[in-house]
């Protein structure tokens, strides 16, 4: 077993030996990734792998790689080598336009703040999700009725320009938005930083309860949010780099 | 989609956005103005005069003989005796003559002294020949015949009576209040300055200069004076001699002078031959008992173009100019705006927008704020031509019209739009090599 794999990662999101594990969600192999402009590097996964339907709660503080990784995941960001499956494809030799496109299918993004467009309405910044995923049809705007009132969210919110709404429900509709295309894969970036305590824990509550059918990763420097999840990890036992990094 | 977000992220930078457009919108219309102006006023100084195929009058620039004689501009440059316009006539190569003697005006409007071949012979556009509106050709020494523009420009009717100035200036002391010209006919409007004369007989107009110069009133004639003209006119009826009842025969006018002028302006040719244009041009060029001056209008139109052609081509490198000048404005706008809009990007990106989205979105909206400036512009061009329309064809005998759906509008658009599209590849890259580099949150 490497020694990169976190002790609180779940045992089936690790490699058994001679087998690859058909429950994989992602998978990282031997990833590096340096900034351009950086000679330094940022990210050094030998051998990571996250299970689907796994709930994962990923720690570790400021500047050590944390939404760099979850940039790979979403194939914004190619690696400098190795590989990154997803959903038991191989992401990283992919086109930019086909990642995209899984991306926009597959993979539900939240983070930290300022996660909407601020002109468009909230129903646009939902739809605009759909449309780059070639799932805008008639079925979308039920869907976000559903999700409105799954996350507690007043219907008449949905043609109010997305900058008029408090930080609190901006964070609901971006789960709202990450969630219309009904992902596999969430990826959750910092996204209760602007909260305060009260506002966190709802936000929690919601975003588990929607992401219940989903692979979650939950990145995050507060360690408290550690309790709502099962499964829990740090940026240090995945990603080498991190080391250097603080 | 794209075309919702590109749409709502210009309103949302309203400010710079509008001022952005304020500048395109300056530029089209001034390119806009510039093209359609010079086309139109190409095409109508074209169509003005047809068939005739010289022009003969006192030495002077052949562009001075033309502009006076067939667009009315400027000051005609002496004249030419009416036994050399005897000499021409009687040259078996002249099919028709119409003499014309200029100088003198009515409430500002050009006067035009000549004789009915002028309705007759005169051809303007595609070879169309001069129509009535109402009324008939000179039908005695002081009749007038009065262009579409000129007589509703001065609200008269058949009948009706009007005194000539001296000069051409648009206000005279000097007036031939003895001699009252009475409307005889009306032409039908023609779209070219031969819609804005006033034509009397070279008898009357002769008549009128040898006498006293009584008054200094500009006002409309009244009714008891229209009549007393009228009734001195008809006395001249009976002196009318037999070519003038050969010519009513053939026109159904009753009246054809036989007295002749002294001296008339020019005198406009037809030829029974074109080929012979050029040799009795030459022969008129070196008729000795009097200096003359011959032209031929297509000839001296393209010298006039040709002296435009620097002008045009001045007006539109400045036009141009100002065209850029806006595109790089247009494009700074969308760079300054490229920093606060990362944000914006890595948001697009993470939905799964890839980097050739978020080019086109920034493409969108440059060409997005052209069109509406195109749009605008040829608004406001064809305002300005509507408004501008009677103050040309008055002042300049210019005829522009606001339409827009021409050849050179549609030219001067897609030219726009493709340098918008051009232009806007800048901040586009700008923007795709960002979206290249953008992820989840910026670094």
């Amino acid at each position: 077993m490497p020694d990169s794999v976190s002790e609180y990662t779940s045992p089936i999101t690790q490699k058994a030996e001679g087998h690859e594990l058909p429950h994989s969600a992602i998978e990282l192999s031997d990833v590096s990734f340096q900034y351009p402009a950086d000679s330094s590097t940022v990210v050094d996964v030998p051998c990571w792998r996250v299970a689907k339907g796994q709930q994962l709660f990923i720690d570790g503080p400021s500047g050590t790689g944390k939404s760099t990784l979850l940039n790979l995941i979403a194939g914004t960001l190619q690696p400098s080598s190795g590989t990154i499956r997803i959903l038991g494809q191989e992401f990283s030799s992919l086109s930019s336009a086909r990642r995209d496109r899984i991306r926009a299918r597959h993979i539900g993004v939240v983070f930290q703040q300022f996660n909407l467009i601020p002109y468009l309405s909230v129903s646009k910044n939902i739809e605009a999700a759909a449309h780059f995923a070639g799932k805008l049809d008639s079925s979308v705007k039920p869907h976000i009725l559903e999700l409105f009132e799954q996350l507690r969210l007043p219907s008449k919110l949905q043609n109010q320009r997305a900058d008029t709404l408090s930080v609190g429900q901006q964070q609901r509709v971006a789960i709202a938005r990450a969630m219309i295309n009904r992902p596999e894969i969430l990826i959750v970036d910092e996204p209760t930083s602007a909260l305060d305590a009260a506002a966190k824990d709802t936000f929690m509550q919601l975003l588990l309860s929607s992401a219940r059918d989903c692979t979650l990763v939950f990145v995050s420097h507060d360690i408290a949010l550690a309790e709502y999840f099962s499964h829990r990890s740090s940026i240090q036992s995945i990603n080498r780099a991190s080391e250097g990094l603080m | 989609m794209i075309g919702h977000i590109a749409i709502s992220s210009l309103i949302n930078r309203r400010g710079s956005v509008a001022l952005t457009l304020l500048s395109i919108i300056i530029s089209v219309s001034m390119l806009l103005s510039v093209e359609l102006i010079r086309n139109q006023v190409k095409d109508s100084f074209t169509r003005t005069v047809s068939g005739v195929d010289l022009i003969a009058g006192a030495p002077t620039g052949q562009l001075n003989l033309l502009l006076s004689t067939v667009f009315r501009l400027g000051n005609p440059a002496g004249g030419i005796s009416w036994q050399s316009v005897e000499v021409l006539l009687q040259n078996p190569n002249v099919k028709w003559a119409i003499p014309l003697s200029l100088g003198d005006t009515h409430e500002g409007i050009r006067v035009v002294g000549t004789t009915n071949d002028y309705f007759r012979y005169f051809q303007y556009g595609n070879r169309q020949s001069l129509e009535w509106h109402k009324g008939q050709g000179f039908d005695q020494p002081f009749a007038a015949v009065l262009g579409a523009d000129a007589a509703q420009r001065l609200g008269y009717t058949l009948g009706d009576t009007l005194f000539l100035s001296h000069g051409l200036a648009s206000v005279s002391f000097h007036q031939h209040r003895s001699h009252p010209f009475v409307v005889s006919g009306i032409l039908a409007k023609t779209g070219t300055p031969v819609d804005q004369a006033i034509y009397v007989t070279l008898q009357g107009l002769e008549q009128a200069h040898d006498a006293p110069v009584p008054s200094l009133s500009m006002r409309k004639p009244s009714d008891s004076q229209a009549k007393t003209a009228a009734e001195h006119d008809h006395e001249h009826h009976d002196d009318d001699g037999d070519r003038a009842h050969a010519e009513a025969e053939a026109t159904g006018i009753e009246w054809e002078p036989e007295a002749s002028p002294k001296q008339v302006t020019a005198v406009m040719l037809g030829l029974n031959n074109r080929v012979a244009a050029l040799q009795l041009q030459h022969q008129i060029n070196q008729y000795q008992p009097e200096a003359l001056l011959a032209i031929l209008p297509g000839v001296a139109l393209a010298e006039l173009w040709q002296l435009m052609g620097n002008f045009e081509r001045l007006l539109l490198v400045i036009s141009g100019l100002i065209l850029v000048a806006s595109l790089l404005g247009l494009v700074t706008m969308l760079l300054a705006s490229m920093r606060e809009r990362r944000q914006e990007i890595a948001i697009l990106r993470t939905i799964g927008a890839g980097p050739g989205v978020i080019l086109w979105l920034i493409q969108a909206e440059a060409l997005l704020v052209s069109a509406l400036g195109c749009m605008l512009a040829m608004l406001v061009v064809t305002l300005m031509m509507k408004l501008g329309e009677d103050f040309l064809s008055q002042e300049y005998g210019l005829f522009v019209t606001a339409s827009l759906f021409q050849t050179p509008v549609l030219s001067v658009v897609t030219i726009v739009m493709a340098a918008t599209w051009l232009c806007s590849l800048i901040p586009a890259l700008a923007a795709y090599r960002q979206a290249l580099h953008s992820g989840l949150t910026q670094r």
